[in-house]
Formats: C-alpha cells, sequence, structure tokens
C-alpha cells in the first residue's frame, strides 16, 4: 500500500478518521470559512434566516464586501447593503468591509493555519494552499449548510504533483512558475484534484509569492492546493498572530500520485497567457503584442507586497507609455499602507500609475477602469476568458506585476528582465 | 421528490468543453436578483439563448462544464431561465455543486454528447436516466451518493436541511 498525501492526512484529521482513501466521502468539520459580498448575505440570507440557526462558530467565520466595493451603481449599492445590514444583525466580529481581498485579508488576519481545513464561497480558496491549509470553494447556499453545521462533505480527492527544481532567475516570480505548469496541463487538467506544489526554487519564494501558485490553482480547475510548511511560513504566521494550534501534514514519500510534473526554473523566461485562456502561455520573448490600452496590477493574485514592490523596482524612475494607462490596486489595506511606508507606491504613482480602491475591482469586471471593446489589457490577475474585466471584446493578458509593469513602460507585451539588473 | 425535479422535457442546447462560468453568467451581471439574472443565461457564449429558450430544456455540455469562478448565479440564472436540467460529460465542482445545492439537476453522463442541439430529451433525475426521444435513446448518468441523492430528492438544500435540522 502506498503512503498518504498532505490532502489525504488532512482530510482524515478534519474527519475524525485514522486515515481516508481517495474517493472516500467524508463529513469534515470545517476550520474555517470564509464569504464574500459577491456570493454572501445577498444571495443566501434569506435562505439562512428561515432556517433560524445561529452562526456555528463566529471566531471561525470572516465575511468580506470586496468584490461590489466601492459600488458603481445602484444594484452593487444593494448587494453592498445587504450584506452590511447581515454582519450587523448576525453581530459578526470578522466584517472587512473595503479592507482588502478575502483570500488575502484570511491569510493576513491568521484565518488559515496549516493542516485547516478552510471553506470559501470563492474558487480561488485554494489560496489557502501556500500556508499548508486545504481551502475549497463552495457556493452561498451551500455556505448555509457550513455556517449552520460547520461541516462540510467532500470526496477524497487524486493528488497531482507539481515539482520545480533549480533556481529561479532573475525577473521570475510564482506567477510564472504557476503560468509554466498551466501551459501544460490546461484549465481542465487538474478537475477534482489537488495540485501540490513543491521543490526548492518554490520553497526559495517568501510565501507571499507562494500564495500566487496556490491561487490560480483555481486556474487548473482544481478543488484545491497544498504546499509544504516550513520556517518561512512560521514567521508568515507569525506576523499574523498565530503562534500556534496548527499542524503541519507532508505527503509521504511513497504517496501514490494521479499525476506528476516536473520543471527546472534555472532557465525560465517570464511567462505570459495569451488571450483568450488562461492556458494560452508563451515564454515573454515570444508574445508579439498589439498596443496595450491597459495595465493593471491588481486581485489576489497580483497585487501582494512583494508584487508591488517588484513592478516598483521596473518602473522607479521611467514613465508608463504614452497612450496606455497602468491601474494598481494593492490586494489589502494593510498592503497599501507597507507599500506606502517603503516608497513602493510612490514609485509607482510617479511613473503613471492610478490608485484604486484594496478591492477586486477590475479582476471581477467591475468598478473603475473595466475595459472596453477593442482594448487590450496586461493584468497581474488570474483570469482572461472574454468579458472577465469589461467588455467581450477586449483582450487580456496576464503575467507577473513585474512583467506588466515593464509592459506598461513599453506600450506593448516586455521583458522585465531588461528593467532589472 | 418535489414538483422541481418532475418530468423534464425539452429541447436540448448543446454547449462544448471546458463551458466557464464567465459565460454562463458574464461578471458584469453579479449584483442582478435571482429574477433578472434568467434574461442573461448563457449569454456569453450564445447572446440569443435567453429570448429562445423554453421552459424544460436541457443543457448539454461536454467536458469540465461550468469551470472558472464558483459563482452561483451561473446556475441560478439558468435554472431561472427555465433549464430543466444539465447534462454533461464531467462538470467543474463548483458548478457541479451549486446546481444540486439550488435543486437544479445536473447528470454526468458519458455519453452526453450522443445528444445533438434540438434533440427532445425527457431527463429523470432521481433513476438518473436521460431519454433522448429523437434518437429513440436512452442514457444513463452516474449514479450519486445517497447523501447528495437525498438532498436531489428534497429539492435542494435548504429544504434538505430544513427537513433535518429544524
Ligand atoms: S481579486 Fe479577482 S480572483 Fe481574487 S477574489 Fe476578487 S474577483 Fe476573485
Amino acid at each position: 500500500m502506498s503512503g498518504d498525501t498532505a490532502t489525504q492526512k488532512i482530510l482524515a484529521r478534519a474527519s475524525g478518521r485514522e486515515r481516508v482513501d481517495v474517493g472516500d466521502i467524508v463529513w469534515a468539520k470545517v476550520d474555517a470559512h470564509v464569504m464574500h459580498d459577491n456570493q454572501g448575505p445577498f444571495r443566501m440570507g434569506k435562505d439562512f434566516a428561515e432556517l433560524g440557526l445561529p452562526i456555528w462558530n463566529k471566531d471561525r467565520f470572516m465575511l468580506t464586501a470586496d468584490h461590489h466595493n466601492p459600488p458603481t451603481g445602484d444594484s452593487q449599492s444593494k448587494v453592498l447593503n445587504v450584506t452590511r445590514a447581515w454582519a450587523a444583525e448576525q453581530e459578526l466580529s470578522h466584517f472587512y468591509d473595503a479592507e482588502g481581498i478575502c483570500h488575502i485579508l484570511m491569510a493576513e488576519k491568521g484565518f488559515v493555519r496549516p493542516g485547516a481545513l478552510v471553506t470559501g464561497t470563492d474558487s480561488h480558496t485554494t489560496n489557502t494552499g501556500a500556508l499548508g491549509a486545504l481551502g475549497v470553494a463552495i457556493g452561498p447556499t451551500e455556505s448555509i449548510g457550513v455556517l449552520a453545521k460547520g461541516e462540510v462533505w467532500l470526496r477524497v480527492p487524486e493528488t497531482i504533483r507539481v515539482h520545480y527544481t533549480g533556481r529561479v532567475p532573475e525577473g521570475v516570480y510564482g506567477k510564472d512558475m504557476v503560468l509554466r505548469a498551466l501551459k501544460d496541463l490546461k484549465v481542465d487538467g487538474a478537475e477534482y484534484k489537488v495540485l501540490e506544489f513543491s521543490g526548492e526554487p518554490l520553497m526559495a519564494l517568501p510565501v507571499e509569492d507562494r500564495m500566487t501558485l496556490s491561487n490560480m490553482a483555481a486556474e487548473f480547475s482544481a478543488k484545491s492546493a497544498i504546499m509544504d510548511v516550513d520556517e518561512a511560513t512560521a514567521e508568515y504566521l507569525a506576523n499574523a498572530g498565530v503562534e500556534e494550534g496548527w499542524e503541519a501534514f507532508s505527503s509521504d514519500a511513497d504517496a501514490a500520485y494521479a499525476a506528476s510534473y516536473e520543471y527546472d526554473v534555472s532557465d525560465m523566461s517570464p511567462q505570459v497567457a495569451c488571450p483568450h485562456r488562461m492556458d494560452n502561455v508563451s515564454p515573454v520573448e515570444e508574445v508579439d503584442s498589439p498596443p496595450l490600452h491597459r495595465a493593471h496590477i491588481g486581485s489576489c493574485t497580483g497585487a501582494k507586497l512583494l508584487d508591488l514592490q517588484a513592478a516598483a523596482a521596473v518602473l522607479k524612475g521611467r514613465r508608463v507609455a504614452h497612450g496606455m494607462q497602468l491601474l494598481i490596486a494593492p490586494a489589502s489595506k494593510d498592503i497599501m499602507r507597507k507599500a506606502m511606508d517603503d516608497g513602493t507606491l510612490g514609485a509607482i504613482i510617479d511613473a503613471g500609475g492610478v490608485l484604486l480602491p484594496t478591492t477586486c475591482g477590475v479582476c471581477a469586471g467591475r468598478g473603475p477602469g473595466q475595459l472596453g471593446a477593442g482594448e487590450v489589457c496586461i493584468s497581474s490577475a488570474n483570469r482572461n476568458y472574454k468579458g472577465r474585466m469589461g467588455s467581450a471584446e477586449a483582450s487580456i493578458y496576464l503575467a507577473s506585476a513585474a512583467t506588466v509593469a515593464a509592459s506598461a513602460v513599453k506600450g506593448r507585451v516586455a521583458d522585465p528582465r531588461e528593467f532589472i539588473s | 421528490m418535489s414538483s422541481e425535479t418532475q418530468s423534464i422535457e425539452g429541447g436540448a442546447w448543446v454547449f462544448g468543453d471546458n463551458v466557464d462560468t464567465g459565460y454562463i453568467m458574464p461578471s458584469k451581471y453579479a449584483s442582478l436578483p435571482d429574477e433578472e439574472l434568467a434574461a442573461h443565461a448563457m449569454e456569453g457564449i450564445d447572446p440569443d439563448f435567453p429570448k429562445n429558450v423554453q421552459a424544460g430544456d436541457v443543457i448539454i455540455g461536454g467536458r469540465n462544464f461550468g469551470c472558472g469562478s464558483s459563482r452561483e448565479t451561473a446556475p441560478r440564472g439558468i435554472k431561472h431561465a427555465g433549464v430543466g436540467a444539465v447534462i454533461a460529460r464531467t462538470f467543474a465542482r463548483n458548478f457541479f455543486r451549486n446546481s444540486l445545492c439550488i435543486g437544479l439537476p445536473v447528470l454526468i453522463c458519458a455519453d452526453a454528447e450522443s445528444i445533438a442541439q434540438g434533440d427532445r430529451v425527457r431527463v429523470d433525475p432521481i433513476a438518473g436516466r436521460v431519454e433522448n426521444l429523437t434518437k429513440g435513446e436512452t442514457l444513463q448518468a452516474e449514479p450519486l451518493p445517497d447523501h447528495i441523492m437525498d438532498m436531489v430528492k428534497a429539492g435542494g438544500l435548504v429544504p434538505y436541511l430544513k427537513l433535518t435540522l429544524t
């Protein structure tokens, strides 16, 4: 018999079993749950009220108002007001209104711990994998079940291993590493499976950048993502106020994987996903884009402090190309504050960047900066299908924040390595 | 069996592989109330769908139907538009769970692709049976675990929780 994957171990713990096999269906206790305005009280408030049950554990539940915030019209205002009223009525202790994007807040506020089972009403709940937690998405109606019972049913999934070797070259980031794998595995490559990212260059990334990989597991249609936990993880957790109360799980050396992929990053170029599919990936030097109208550094995937710093390193002392606009939306207020303090934001703004709120905004196809018909954008976000950021006749390239910044300077998709040395 | 899951019969609308929820219900409609979602169902992939779909019609997907964002507005929109069931070779898990939770029958069927656009289809979600009335064929869907079938029979998660928790 082969050993167990980290995912099996987490689900065994969460379901109170000795061990679980792939394919088993388990009822598992949820360690933390997140819901946001877009998939929250506006859709499930009435049904939840009808059940008349209390929230199972308010210390382990976070509600964010990030998708429609600030609102740009009546329908969004309505969603927000319903969200705020529900938070007040339920006397929530963790309601964050325009403070940041849910996945980043979950990590920053210490809701995500190694070995935990996390649910969330958002496909990118996989983001938790960078902290060794198993995050799975559910919808707002299913969220009612979690809020009422603190439990969810799950099928124990197979795991696909994506292993990196070599040394991360200058100008290459977590985004490039995950796009490279997405090129091979495709948008349905991890259907119903967990992506386990591993290897020295991965663990050499700051924890925030490891999140870029676990976040984008959703783009492979993965159920979740998982990574090992190390000292850097412990330090990240300590900064989030989590000193104890967690248990890290790793896959056994003889664990069975559904598939394995290996990438030597030493010679890897920055990668770009071209319109209109996330797996339409090429090395930056092979991308010959039309002139760009918009560059966007934002979202839960691409607007963490290190993303902003990487962009600032490219932009410092330079200007955004004539005819295009650079939008920047830090992923949380904490990140914005730090980027203000260390000069990162100043460098971006001086280069011509336009600062947007610390919410989903353009990434959710909402708020200012949406794309018009025929416009071309490069973004550090995670999705580029038609219509994601506004008009269905717009085109979106996806890349690291550094590549987005380099492209903003050149006015076309450009290689960040030209700007950093 | 709830009224919603009885005798689903209508025309087939066939879509391919990897139909993203962003096409089933574009992001820009995320803040619309349920009733208004129907007018935009499948709009991102077939702008004429909302005006031509009939109550009881059935959507046929290929592989990974409903991938991408976990938005529940995707199954809600097509349910409100009158779609009786979705049948696909495989579903993205979020779409699959969301649909069952809101009481929209979804059936995993290896032979879904034998159904052609416009074929007349009758679906029995409890028996997992899909009859292609045009071709005179009967397809069998993959069975679902008991606890999920209990939810399907109740008509969705909320009615099921009402039965079991309150
Ligand atoms: S930033 Fe984009 S991907 Fe992240 S939660 Fe918001 S809408 Fe979703």
